[in-house]
């Protein structure tokens, strides 16, 4: 979990970040390497603002993230080479779930022909091949999440991260998400999952528990 | 490019979806745009027509004319005519002297009549009228007898043949709609030793307030070095200045009541964009996260508010248009100044003068969400 300056993992150096008076991070240093890491810890902790900070949702006030081709907030990144997956609000509610795609396809500057190639790769191992025409409020909340990972996964992004993806979901449900991100997950991509889900732990993955530190005056301690 | 056009298609189906959602909304806007661009165009419709009121006043008083009046009374020592003291003028002014004698002509069934003499300077402006029948000694206008009759006059105990002509309208003037008979000087002997009253009328080959004050002015200045003290000029100065203050209240109340209709609907569209934008931001924050670009998405709200402005715009003017003739001849004007063939306040130049206040204002009223569309992704999506 310690990639070198020039691995294509991701860096936080010396991190700050706060909402408002409230302190999230201060001096929050962490590598992550390609391959998947849960991100676990107590709620409110810390987990969906690091996943955004590092997609550049976010913009840290103190500290430095290194993604893979640069800085986060570089549009070109969010377009092409980041995958992120909500806890919810994931789809365009007006789009089919294959405009939804093509759409997202279209941003991240693949040709029609290779999304096209692509919806072919991911509806069907996700179990939406049969609802690609259909609008994302006659869907359910699996299949809802099942196609924000899908879009998420269209781009075949550097960086992936999930915030909850599987809370709510059913076993069947979850475990389509398992085998995807088991199997399907582009080679050499970093893929973040900030989650309370003990059924991810069957991923092979690595960790990063915030349930090992304290936060004290907005530091984040280690225990002892 | 295709991203940016499956994003603006989406964009599109979006303002669609709100305006069928929230028909009130749209309707608001349509009706509050509606009514300040009716009110723009009929305020403007009424300032050109009191413009063009105006004008037709001072074209009927002769708006590119001058008149001066001199009187020359008997035994004075005479200075040279007005008219032939004027006559440099010529090459600004068409140049019509006529002096009228105290005495009258009479016809053969004894009606009277003036008699006006000219001189070598009003030839050019005179000539059309001067074909003259051999014999005869001037001409007779007059409507009471028909064109290019002889007749025989009585003037002061001596015989004048004259022909006779249909009275033009420049010549109203000279002689309040009276019966004339014009004769040259060379022919008006000693009359002229008796005194006449002269007037000469100067009529700018150019239009404009301009010219005619430079005129005015000139004029005045040479009567009084001339030390013609009983000349009096005539101008259309204080029409000139009317119609002058009119069209600069036309143009402060333009801009002064567009400015107000432009703000206005800049807050009303502004209101119900940053409502709709709250009701959206999750779904524009997402296409953000996505990597559609911001200036796209700010320009969906400019898009739909300059769309409502302009069919708000198209209304008000098929409004204004029917109700302008109604409206305006209640009010007291002329039916021919009613006439849309002559004077359309709503062709389109107007309506883009209006209009475009209406069209700032609205795409100006989403200013507010440009602000908004800065709060970063992360604050707005979980």
């Amino acid at each position: 979990m310690n990639p070198g300056p020039t691995a294509p993992g991701i860096r936080c150096t010396a991190l700050g970040f706060g909402y408002g008076r409230r302190r999230v991070f201060d001096g929050f240093s962490a590598d992550f390497a390609p391959g998947v890491t849960l991100i676990r810890g107590f709620s409110g902790c810390g987990k969906s603002t690091l996943l955004k900070l590092i997609a550049g949702y976010l913009r840290p006030d103190g500290g430095r993230i290194l993604v893979p081709g640069g800085a986060p907030t570089d549009p070109d990144f969010q377009r092409r080479r980041l995958g992120f997956v909500f806890q919810q609000l994931n789809l365009l509610p007006l789009a089919s779930l294959r405009r939804n795609l093509t759409l997202v396809g279209a941003l991240a500057g693949l040709t029609a022909a290779e999304t096209a190639a692509r919806l072919e790769k991911y509806l069907p191992l996700l179990g939406l091949a049969d609802h690609a025409d259909r609008r994302p409020d006659t869907l359910s909340g699996g299949q809802q999440q099942r196609a924000a990972i899908a879009r998420a996964l269209l781009k075949e992004p550097s960086v992936l991260l999930l915030d909850e993806p599987t809370s709510g979901l059913d076993d069947l449900n979850c475990r389509v998400i398992m085998k995807l991100l088991r199997e399907h997950l582009p080679p050499g991509c970093v893929c973040l999952i900030a989650t309370h889900d003990p059924r991810l732990e069957s991923l092979p993955h690595e960790s990063l528990d915030f349930n090992r530190f304290l936060p004290v005056e907005g530091h984040l301690v280690a225990l002892v | 490019m295709k991203a940016w056009t499956l994003t603006a298609f989406y964009l599109s189906k979006d303002i669609w979806s709100r305006w069928c959602e929230t028909p009130g909304a749209l309707a608001a806007r349509l009706l509050v745009a509606g009514l300040l661009a009716g009110l723009l165009l009929l305020t403007g419709a009424l300032l050109r027509l009191g413009e063009r009121n105006l004008e037709a006043r001072l074209a009927g008083m002769g708006g590119r004319t001058l008149l001066l009046n001199e009187a020359v009374s008997a035994g004075t020592d005479q200075a040279p005519p007005l008219g032939r003291t004027l006559a440099a003028l010529a090459a600004n002014a068409e140049l019509v002297a006529l002096r009228q004698l105290p005495v009258t002509a009479r016809d053969g069934a004894g009606r009277d009549c003036l008699v006006l003499v000219y001189g070598e300077e009003s030839l050019p402006a005179l000539a059309p009228w001067l074909a003259v029948q051999p014999g005869a000694d001037g001409h007779l206008f007059t409507a009471q007898l028909p064109a290019g009759l002889p007749v025989r006059l009585e003037v002061d105990g001596t015989d004048v043949a004259a022909s006779t002509l249909p009275a033009p309208e420049w010549l109203l003037r000279f002689t309040g709609g009276r019966a004339a008979l014009l004769l040259p000087a060379a022919r008006a002997g000693d009359w002229l030793e008796l005194g006449h009253f002269e007037t000469v009328q100067l009529t700018l080959r150019e239009t404009g307030g301009p010219e005619i004050r430079r005129l005015a002015a000139a004029l005045r200045s040479l009567l009084f070095l001339d030390g013609r003290s009983t000349a009096q000029l005539q101008s259309p100065e204080r029409l000139l200045d009317e119609l002058d203050a009119l069209q600069l209240l036309q143009a402060r109340l333009r801009h002064g009541s567009g400015l107000a209709a432009g703000l206005l609907a800049a807050l009303v569209f502004g209101s119900i964009a940053v409502l709709e934008y709250r009701q959206n931001r999750f779904t524009l924050a997402l296409l953000r996260s996505l990597g559609a670009p911001a200036p796209l998405l700010l320009l969906r709200y400019a898009a739909e508010a300059a769309l409502i402005a302009v069919a708000a715009v198209l209304l008000a003017r098929g409004l204004a248009a029917g109700l302008h003739a109604p409206l305006f001849g209640q009010a007291g004007f002329p039916a021919a100044l009613l006439d849309r063939t002559t004077l359309d306040p709503y062709a389109w130049a107007e309506v883009w003068r209006s209009g475009r206040w209406l069209l700032l204002g609205g795409v100006l009223g989403v200013l507010p969400v440009a602000f908004a569309l800065r709060q970063p992704v992360g604050r707005v999506l979980q």
